[in-house]
C-alpha cells in the first residue's frame, strides 16, 4: 500500500506537492513548517510519531512496554522489547529519571507497537548521543521486521541516511529524489565509472556524491573548493581546473577565475555597468555569481543569445 | 465503537499507577476522608453536614481526578498519541471512568463508615450515589477537556465544587430569600432530600428525586459527549 500526500496551494504556488511513497523504508529532507503539515494531513492514514510526544512520567520501564502492547493487544515479551529499546538496566526505572536519550529512545515504543501499516516518524534522532544512534536503527529495523512501512522526516541528511532506503528531498521545487552512497560501497565500486558521473564531496564524515545537475553552481573561497547545492555548500577535494574538465559535458562553464556555474540553471544575465555582468540562478534562494569580462562573449554564445 | 477489555484494563492500570505515584492528586482522598473524621468526632449531626463531606467528595474526587486524568494526558503531550493508538475513546473513556468509579466507592465508603451513616433506604440512596457518580464523572470531563495541565484542571474544578458541593448550605436562607429554592434542585441537595424523604417514607418523593438525579446524570453525559466530540475536531 502507498502513503500519498496531497498538494497544498499557498500564495498560488504549490507549497507541498503531491506523491504517493512506495513500501519501505522513505526518507523525506523537509523543512520544519513542511514536515508539521505532512504530519497532520497523514494522520489520517498513518501513525505520526512526533518529536513533542511525551510520556508518562510516573511508569517504569518496564510498566511503559507493557501498557503500549497490551494497548496494541500485541503478547510480546517485555524482555525482547528491554534487548532491542537497549533499556535492560533500566526496566525498574521510573520514566522520568530515564536520561534524555535514553527517554527519547523509549518514546519509540509508540510507532513500534502501532497497529496500521505506515508509521511517520519525525527527526528519528532527535537528541539522541553519538553513541546510542545504533539503537535507533535496531528499533527501526524492528518495525520493518513487522512488515510495517515508514517515512522518516528530518531537517538534516545524516539522520535519514543509516536508515532510510530512498531519501527524497521536499523544497519549492517539489519533490526529488537524492542520490546518496555510503563511503562504504563507494570503495568497493570501479574508479573509473565514478569519475564519469558523480560529484564526490565531503560532508562531515561521509563522502556524499551527487549528480551533475543537482549542482548549482561551484565556487573557490581561499583555495577552498565549495560545491553548491539546494543552498548548501559542501566541501570538495578537487580543484576548480579538475572539476571544470570533469563538469564541461554536463552544461558547466567556468565563468570566472574562481567560478564554475551549472549553465542548466542560469535564470538571467544582469548586467551592472555597460561592461559587468553577473549571472543570475533558477535556485532557491536569489544566488548570483560573477562573470570575468573575458567570458562574457563566449557565454553568450553558449546560451545562444545576443 | 470497538470496545477491548484488554485495551481497558491497560489505561487504567496505567492511570492507576500515574494516579497514586502523584502525590499532588492523589493525597487529594484524603480531605474528604479528614472532614469526615473531624464530623465524626464532634457527633450528632443533621443530615446538611452529614452530606457535607459526601458532596464534598463528588467534587474533590470524583470530578477533580477525572479532569486530571484528562489535563495530565494534554500536559505531558501524550493524548494526541493515545488518539492515534489503537484505543477507541470509548477505551479511554471507561478506562478512566472506571478507575475514578472505583476510587469514589471507596471514599464514598469510607467516609460513611466514619460518619456511622445509615441510609434509611439503602437501595434508593446506593442507586442516588452511583447516578451523582456518573454525573460528576461529566462534570470532570468537561473540566479535563477545557484545561490543559493539572495546575489548570485544580482552578477548574473550583466552581464545581462551590456550586454543587455548597450548593446546599445556601438553602438554610432560602426561609428569608424564597429564590433560593431553586437551589434544592441541585444533585448534591437532592441527595440530602432523598435521604429526608426515605426517612419519612414517602415512597413517591423518593422516586422523583432519583428522576431529578437521572436526569442530571443524563443531561452531564450528553453534554460532555457533546463538547468531547466538538474538542476533539477543534484539535
Amino acid at each position: 500500500m502507498t502513503l500519498t500526500i496531497t498538494p497544498v496551494i499557498e500564495k498560488d504556488k504549490q507549497w507541498i506537492p503531491s506523491y504517493s511513497f512506495q513500501e519501505g523504508v522513505t526518507g523525506v529532507l523537509i523543512d520544519m513548517r513542511r514536515a508539521a503539515v505532512v504530519m497532520k494531513q497523514l494522520e489520517k492514514s498513518a501513525y505520526v510519531h512526533q518529536v513533542r510526544d511525551g510520556h508518562y512520567p510516573h511508569l517504569t520501564v518496564q510498566e511503559t512496554f507493557s501498557y503500549y502492547t497490551k494497548l496494541a493487544e500485541t503478547d510480546w515479551s517485555i524482555s525482547e522489547l528491554l534487548k532491542t529499546f537497549d533499556l535492560s538496566a533500566e526496566a525498574r526505572t521510573k520514566v522520568k529519571k530515564l536520561t534524555e536519550t535514553k527517554r527519547n529512545t523509549l518514546n519509540l515504543i509508540k510507532p513500534f507497537c502501532a497497529k496500521s501499516e505506515w508509521v511517520v516518524i519525525e527527526e528519528p534522532f532527535h537528541r539522541i548521543e553519538q553513541e546510542d544512534r545504533f539503537v535507533i536503527e535496531q528499533i527501526i529495523k524492528g518495525v520493518v521486521r513487522q512488515g510495517k512501512s515508514i517515512l522518516l522526516l528530518s531537517t538534516s541528511v545524516e539522520d535519514l541516511l543509516p536508515v532510510a532506503d530512498m531519501i527524497y528531498r521536499m523544497d519549492e521545487r517539489g519533490i526529488h529524489k537524492m542520490e546518496f552512497k555510503d563511503e562504504a560501497v563507494t570503495q568497493q565500486e570501479e574508479p573509473a565509472q565514478l569519475k564519469v558521473n558523480k560529484i564526490q564531496v565531503k560532508h562531515q564524515e561521509k563522502t556524499l556524491l551527487f549528480n551533475p545537475p543537482e549542482v548549482d553552481y561551484i565556487e573557490s573561497i581561499e583555495g577552498a573548493v565549495y560545491i553548491n547545492v539546494a543552498g548548501v555548500a559542501y566541501s570538495s577535494p578537487m580543484t576548480l581546473t579538475e572539476l571544470e574538465a570533469r563538469l564541461q559535458p554536463y552544461g558547466f562553464y567556468r565563468c570566472h577565475r574562481s567560478y564554475i556555474v551549472n549553465l542548466q540553471k542560469v535564470r538571467e544575465l544582469v548586467s551592472w555597468t555597460k561592461n559587468s555582468y553577473s549571472i543570475k540562478l533558477d535556485v532557491e534562494k536569489t544566488t548570483m555569481v560573477p562573470i570575468s569580462r573575458a567570458k562574457l562573449t563566449q557565454l553568450k554564445e553558449l546560451l545562444g543569445i545576443s | 465503537m470497538n470496545v477491548s477489555i484488554k485495551r481497558i484494563q491497560a489505561i487504567f492500570v496505567k492511570d492507576y499507577k500515574e494516579f497514586y505515584r502523584n502525590y499532588a492528586i492523589s493525597t487529594m482522598v484524603l480531605m474528604p476522608l479528614a472532614l469526615a473524621f473531624i464530623y465524626s468526632m464532634m457527633g450528632d449531626m443533621d443530615l446538611q453536614s452529614l452530606f457535607m463531606p459526601i458532596n464534598l467528595t463528588f467534587a474533590m474526587i470524583t470530578a477533580f481526578i477525572q479532569s486530571c486524568l484528562i489535563a495530565e494526558e494534554k500536559e505531558h503531550n501524550t493524548l494526541r498519541s493515545l488518539l492515534l493508538s489503537p484505543a477507541s475513546i470509548a477505551d479511554i473513556l471507561i478506562g478512566k471512568s472506571s478507575l475514578v468509579f472505583l476510587i469514589t466507592v471507596i471514599v464514598l465508603g469510607l467516609c460513611m463508615w466514619m460518619l456511622d451513616f445509615r441510609p434509611s433506604n439503602l437501595m434508593a440512596m446506593s442507586s442516588a450515589l452511583v447516578l451523582s457518580t456518573v454525573f460528576y464523572l461529566a462534570m470532570g470531563l468537561i473540566v479535563g477537556l477545557y484545561t490543559k495541565t493539572v495546575m489548570e484542571a485544580s482552578v477548574g474544578i473550583l466552581p464545581v465544587m462551590i456550586v454543587f458541593s455548597f450548593g446546599p448550605l445556601v438553602l438554610l436562607f432560602a426561609d428569608r430569600y424564597p429564590i433560593l429554592e431553586v437551589f434544592q434542585w441541585l444533585p448534591s441537595a437532592q441527595l440530602i432530600l432523598l435521604e429526608q424523604h426515605s426517612a419519612a417514607g414517602t415512597t413517591s418523593d423518593v422516586i422523583m428525586s432519583l428522576v431529578v438525579l437521572a436526569v442530571w446524570a443524563v443531561v452531564g453525559v450528553v453534554i460532555s459527549a457533546i463538547l468531547f466530540k466538538k474538542r476533539m475536531s477543534d484539535e
